[in-house]
Order: structure tokens, then C-alpha cells, then sequence
């Protein structure tokens, strides 16, 4: 009975909850019943401490209403495990995607997207130095790096979290790996079981989209959820300019020093943007050389090898060369696939092979715009309310792949129909006025006046200086036609293929 | 500022999503509203928006009733035209909707400005907007700038059909207090580029003659100036024709 009701649980979490969030948060936890006493009991167990806090923070009340409505009177969420594992099924959901499709208001009641941590409430200190006049940055979550002593006991797990910058959503449970990423990713996992005692500093390294911000985010991710109490940062290298500026500006580079060195783990993206900064490089000079005389774990990502970093001092590239330099590369199409597939799963829609397979061999050089396709799958699919199928994911990819911006000219669409109809270009300009050359002209003039921008007068001129109202007869003689010639239809289809690419 | 050239585009009327001719692009428009409202929008998170199409099929009309809509639903908005950027950074108001018009114009400073704006928007819950010529594949900027942009939901903004055009021609006349009767615009459609803007700027040319010389809209007017602009309009820039 209190199995069921923790089963039916979990389906309405399913239900209402971002797929990300549900894999994330709730099919973590088991369930069992408990001995004893009057009434229905139930222990509801978390693996870690970690995911206890953050269950309790955030589903908790919502998780013992839905128990309470089921039958379960009481409730208690413990840390622990079930042996026989009570999992709740994986969120993967076409039925409700598609359910949603037509009730696009069933989850507007959830509170934040997947993918943003709630702010938490600014700290008396920190709306003070908002007051101050700062122009360029008056965002209230663009707020200075709160020092280590603001650190309260009384501090939320969510508080602590939002501190290290980091996206939840980038572990190492999203990341796919394959042979592209596979030496990165060992490495990475190492940094994040041993911080500071493994690989000082990890330097990762690869081409623009292959996922490094996503591999260092996953070490901080990991990291935390061991010990939330590690101070770990996430910062981009363009953010640590603006704290280098703006500590130069409020000359508070005293505090500025003493937050970097407070950090456990110093997780820093795109270290090219330190180029040709002179203060910047000499400031992170002083950093990496306090924090990892004491021990403290130093994550680097990078676009190039350290050698090839352009405007960078030597003693600091000297020092990158400390760890372990391990390089990502582009994923190859089974990689890709994978990715593809996998990013589906964490959006709750299933894909075919054939339509992961179509997405990962059009877009080949990096992991972003393969996303950027998917999503426009799902989103195109969601709008239509249709499924995902081969047929679908073309027409939605459209849009992306096919390269019928340039602008198409007169010539090139009177080639194009002069070969296909095999004919000679020189016809669409000359006067003779026999089927077999009227014919494939005014398809020509129908196709130019429906593919590119030109006035009919420009586009008579292109036919041999004939009047706009050729044009304009050429245009509806062929509308009509294809109503009624199906195998002219069928051709005006094919070049408007062949011209669009 | 770039915002007043657009406005004056329109002669004088902000477009809206109410007054703007849908055609095919009903998912986009949807799209853009939902990103406004932070509404659900099916299994995927709220992403950023690119949307690409040749000069003239409407791309900063769509950009400028999307800050329109914006402002109505009191969500903090910024419109960017590229060509004209002269900041140093985009603006980091939370919540913010950025509307970055014609990217391919982008120089090194506002790519530089656009990588940081896609970097900080989760923190930021910022939503960026951008339009350009081509799909982002092809856009010539910066690699780690291109690919961010190609994460986004990408659109190809389809461009009106004849119908659609004569019936953005009556309408742009109409808010301009000017009464165009069919045969007139059929008349402009047929030979001038069949571009809105180059429309417009044909229409604003013949009401102002119209005016000046006390004389109705008529095919014969239309053909008198066409006749003056030199008869190839089609070469000239946009809205050169409106100039005095």
C-alpha cells in the first residue's frame, strides 16, 4: 500500500516537475514503510546529505502533500538507502509532452525554470555596496563576490550553492562521453574525488562548443555534492577582468585578494581572455601561486594548448604546464548521436535513432549548434503538436541547414531551369516563342519572381528586355498550370528544391 | 539613436504583433510572445532566439512589436541595432530581453559585448534576441560568438506573399492618413522591388508629390513619379527614396 502511494507519488512529481529537476532531484530518492505504530508510515530516503538538504529545501512540502492526499498520513524524509533500490521510474515523457501540447498551462505554476538557481536574499552588506554608484553594473545579482566571512553557519545549502556560480545542470551524469572527451573526463573525475591532491592545475583544453565549460562545471557540481561546505567558484575569465577592474576602480583589491584566496577550488573558463591584460595576468599570477602552495584545487579552461595562448606572460603559461594539460576534441558521429540522444532524455522527449542520426550528420563541428537543432526539433514538434519523426525533424531543420539565404539571381535560377528542362541558357533570352522554349521560360520568370526580391520590369529585362507584364502573364499562366499539370507542378516543385539547396 | 529611423520607418506607428501580417510565421510570433511571458513552451527550457532572412522580410518589425509587447508586459527591454552600437558593453538588467538587429553587422567590440551577454544571461535570466542575414552557420563572426548563437532556437523569418504585401501596402498608407486604392498599389507591387521597405519608401514618395501638387493618388501619378525616381528604383539604398 505505502509502496503504491510512493509510486503514484512520484508520478504526480513527474507530472508537474521539469524533467531535468525530476531525474535530477526525485528519482535519486527510495522509499520504504515503517514498522510500527497507528497508521500508514512512510520513510522517504536520500542517498546523501547533500540531496536530503536540497530535497527538504525545495519538494519536501510538496512531496508530503502529495502523500498526504494518497493515504500517508505521515512522512519523513532520512538519509539511507533501500536495499532492494524503490526507484522511481526515469521521466521520459511523450505522453505528457504531448498532453502539454494542447494544455500549454499545466505546468505554469512551477516555480523556476530548470536551469536557474533562485536568488537568495541579498545580505545587508551587499545591498549596501549596490548602493554605491556603480554605472556599468547595477544588476542586483552582478553583485560583488561575497567575501568568505559572510559565510554564516546559518547559511542556506541553496545560499552556499548559488555562490559557486555554478549551472546544475552541467554533472558528469549529463556529459556523454566517447573517445573525443574520454581523457578529459577521467581526469576531470579524479580532480573532483581529490580536489587539490590530484591535478594542480587541471588545464583542459579544445576547439569553441565541445563542452569544457560543461566539464568544469560538472567538477564543481561533483565537489559539492560531497562537501557543500568546499568554497568552490565558477567564474569566467571575462568576470574575473570586471573584479580585477572594478577592484582597481573602488581600490578594494585587499577584499579582491582575500576572496580569491579564500576558494577551495578556483574553477576558470576561457583563460585566452587574460590576454594582453597586464594587471589581470599579474593579479591571477599572485592567486594560483597562493592557492596552490596551499593545496587548493585550480581548474583552467582554455580555446588553445598553453604554448600557442597569445599575449600571455610566460611564467604564467610556465605554470599551467604544473598539472595535467588534457585536450577535448570534436565528436565523432557516434558521439554525436549519443549526444544528441542524451540531451532528449534530459529534456523528457524521445527521439528516433534516424532523427538523432540526421541531426548529428548535418551539424558536425561542435555540441552547441547540435543542441540548438534539437531544441528546434522538440520546439517545432511541441508547436504542431505532432511527434518526432524523420519526415518532421527535416522540415523543422529547415531553417538551419539549408543555405537558400544567398541571394539568388536571374542567371543563376535560367541555368538552372535551362538544365533541367535541357534547353540552352541563351532561350530565356531570345525571341523565339515555341513550346518547348515558352515553356521552360515562364517557369523561370515564376521562379525568379518568387525567389528573389526583384521588380517585374527588372525581371522582364533579365529575359531579353521583355515588358513587366510578360512577366506578370508568365506568372499566372504558370499558378494555373499547376493546378491542372501535374507533371508540370512536379517540375516547379523539384527546382524549387534544387534552387532553395 | 537607431530606435527613431525605425519609427519613422513605419510612418509613425510602432508595429505590434496585433498589427503585424503574420503570414507563415505563426510559430515565431508565438514563440516570441511566450519568451516575453515566461510562459511554458512545452519540454524545453526557455532558450534565446535567432532569426534569420533576406533584407526586408520583416525582421526588425517583428524585433521592434516584440519590445513593444515587452514593455506592455512590463518586462525590462533593449533594442541593439548593430550598425549602430556605440556602448561598450550590452546592458545587464535583469530579466531583460536584448534585441540585437542585423548581427552580421556586429563589430569586434559588440561581438566581444554579445559572448559576454550569452555567458552571464543564465545568471542574469536575460533572454537575447537576434536577428541576421543568414543562418549561423554562415555568420561571419567570431567562432565561440557563432556557436552560442547557433544553441538558439533558430527561425527563418518567411517573407509575405503578394496578397500579404498589398495588404501591408494599404495598411502602411492607411496610418499614414492616405488613401491608397487598390489599383494604385497593384500597380506600385508590380513594379517597384517587392521589398516592404522600398514599398514604403515608394508610397511616402508619391503621397508627398500628391500633396505637393494637390492631386489625388492615381496610377497616373504613380507612373509620373516612378518615371522621375529614373524608373529603376530597384538600385537605389532603402529609404533613399524618402529623403527630401
Amino acid at each position: 500500500m505505502s509502496h503504491e502511494a510512493w509510486t503514484a507519488c512520484c508520478e504526480r512529481l513527474r507530472a508537474s516537475l521539469p524533467a531535468q529537476q525530476y531525474n535530477t532531484w526525485i528519482r535519486a530518492l527510495s522509499a520504504e514503510p515503517e514498522e510500527g505504530g497507528a497508521g500508514v508510515r512512510l520513510r522517504v530516503l536520500a542517498p546523501n546529505r547533500f540531496i536530503l538538504q536540497w530535497v527538504r529545501e525545495r519538494y519536501w512540502s510538496k512531496i508530503a502533500e502529495h502523500l498526504a492526499e494518497l493515504g500517508i498520513a505521515q512522512a519523513e524524509l532520512q538519509l539511507g538507502a533501500t536495499a532492494k533500490g524503490g526507484t522511481p521510474p526515469r521521466s521520459n515523457r511523450p505522453a505528457s509532452a504531448q498532453a502539454r501540447a494542447s494544455a500549454p498551462d499545466v505546468e505554469s505554476s512551477e516555480a523556476a525554470p530548470a536551469d536557474s538557481v533562485p536568488p537568495a536574499a541579498a545580505t545587508t552588506q551587499e545591498r549596501a555596496a549596490e548602493a554605491k554608484p556603480r554605472p556599468a553594473r547595477s544588476a542586483p545579482k552582478r553583485r560583488p563576490p561575497p567575501l568568505a566571512e559572510d559565510v554564516a553557519p546559518s547559511s542556506t545549502l541553496e545560499a552556499l550553492y548559488e555562490r559557486t556560480r555554478l549551472n546544475p545542470a552541467a554533472t558528469f551524469d549529463t556529459l556523454v562521453t566517447g573517445r573525443a572527451n574520454d581523457l578529459a573526463r577521467a581526469a576531470a573525475m579524479q580532480v573532483a574525488h581529490n580536489p587539490g591532491a590530484s591535478y594542480n592545475p587541471l588545464f583542459v583544453y579544445g576547439g569553441v562548443g565541445l563542452g569544457k565549460t560543461h566539464l568544469i562545471h560538472a567538477i564543481g557540481n561533483a565537489i559539492f555534492r560531497t562537501d557543500p561546505r568546499v568554497v568552490i567558484r565558477y567564474v569566467h575569465a571575462e568576470d574575473y577582468y570586471a573584479d580585477v577592474v572594478r577592484a582597481y576602480q573602488q581600490k578594494s583589491f585587499d577584499a579582491f585578494k582575500r576572496y580569491y584566496r579564500s576558494l577551495d577550488v578556483l574553477l576558470i573558463d576561457d583563460i585566452q581572455f587574460f590576454q594582453n591584460k597586464a594587471r589581470t595576468q599579474e593579479e591571477f599570477f599572485h592567486a594560483f601561486n597562493a592557492l596552490t602552495e596551499a593545496h587548493k584545487q585550480i581548474v583552467i579552461t582554455c580555446d588553445t594548448y598553453p604554448k600557442d595562448i597569445q599575449g600571455l606572460e610566460d611564467r604564467l603559461i610556465s605554470r599551467f604546464d604544473w598539472g595535467l594539460t588534457v585536450q577535448i576534441e570534436p565528436p565523432e558521429l557516434e558521439m554525436r548521436v549519443a549526444i544528441v540522444q542524451k540531451k532528449a532524455q534530459l529534456l523528457g522527449v524521445q527521439v528516433g535513432d534516424d532523427v538523432a542520426f540526421l541531426i548529428a550528420k548535418n551539424l558536425r563541428s561542435n555540441v552547441r549548434e547540435l543542441e540548438g537543432a534539437l531544441n528546434k526539433v522538440v520546439a517545432f514538434a511541441n508547436f504542431h503538436s505532432q511527434p518526432i519523426t524523420l519526415e518532421l525533424a527535416k522540415e523543422a531543420l529547415k531553417d538551419i541547414l539549408h543555405a537558400y539565404n544567398r541571394q539568388l539571381t536571374v542567371e543563376h535560377i535560367q541555368k538552372t531551369v535551362a538544365d533541367y528542362y535541357k534547353t540552352k541558357v541563351a532561350d530565356m533570352h531570345s525571341k523565339k516563342r515555341t513550346r518547348a522554349v515558352a515553356r521552360p521560360r515562364q517557369v523561370a520568370m515564376w521562379l525568379a519572381k518568387e525567389l528573389t526580391p526583384l521588380s517585374l520590369p527588372a525581371i522582364g529585362e533579365a529575359f531579353g528586355g521583355r515588358d513587366h507584364t510578360t512577366v506578370l502573364h508568365a506568372y499566372r499562366t504558370i499558378n494555373e498550370l499547376r493546378l491542372t499539370d501535374p507533371q508540370l507542378n512536379h517540375d516547379v516543385h523539384v527546382l524549387l528544391q534544387v534552387l532553395r539547396g | 539613436m537607431s530606435t527613431q529611423l525605425v519609427l519613422d520607418f513605419f510612418g509613425g506607428t510602432v508595429p505590434t504583433f496585433e498589427r503585424t501580417v503574420i503570414g507563415r510565421n505563426e510559430e515565431l510570433v508565438a514563440r516570441l510572445q511566450t519568451l516575453v511571458l515566461e510562459r511554458d513552451s512545452g519540454p524545453l527550457p526557455p532558450s534565446h532566439l535567432y532569426l534569420w532572412g533576406a533584407s526586408g522580410c520583416g525582421r526588425t518589425h517583428l524585433l521592434i512589436a516584440t519590445a513593444e509587447f515587452a514593455q506592455r508586459n512590463a518586462r525590462p527591454v533593449h533594442y541593439v541595432a548593430a550598425e549602430h552600437f556605440l556602448g561598450e558593453a550590452l546592458p545587464e538588467t535583469p530579466r531583460a530581453i536584448l534585441l540585437i538587429d542585423d548581427v552580421q553587422h556586429a563589430d569586434s567590440v559588440l561581438q566581444h559585448a554579445l559572448f559576454n551577454a550569452y555567458n552571464r544571461a543564465r545568471e542574469l535570466e536575460q533572454r537575447l534576441v537576434v536577428t541576421g542575414d543568414t543562418p549561423p552557420r554562415n555568420l561571419g563572426l567570431r567562432e565561440d560568438l557563432r556557436t552560442r548563437i547557433g544553441q538558439s532556437l533558430v527561425f527563418h523569418v518567411e517573407p509575405l506573399d503578394d496578397a500579404q504585401r498589398l495588404g501591408f501596402l494599404q495598411q502602411w498608407a492607411q496610418a499614414r492618413g492616405m488613401q491608397l486604392e487598390r489599383d494604385v498599389a497593384t500597380y506600385v507591387l508590380h513594379r517597384i522591388e517587392r521589398d516592404p521597405r522600398r514599398l514604403a519608401a515608394f508610397v511616402a514618395a508619391l503621397d508627398r508629390r500628391s500633396l505637393e501638387r494637390q492631386r489625388p493618388v492615381t496610377v497616373a501619378l504613380a507612373r509620373e513619379v516612378l518615371a522621375e525616381l529614373g524608373g529603376q528604383p530597384q538600385g537605389d539604398e532603402p529609404g533613399t527614396m524618402a529623403k527630401e
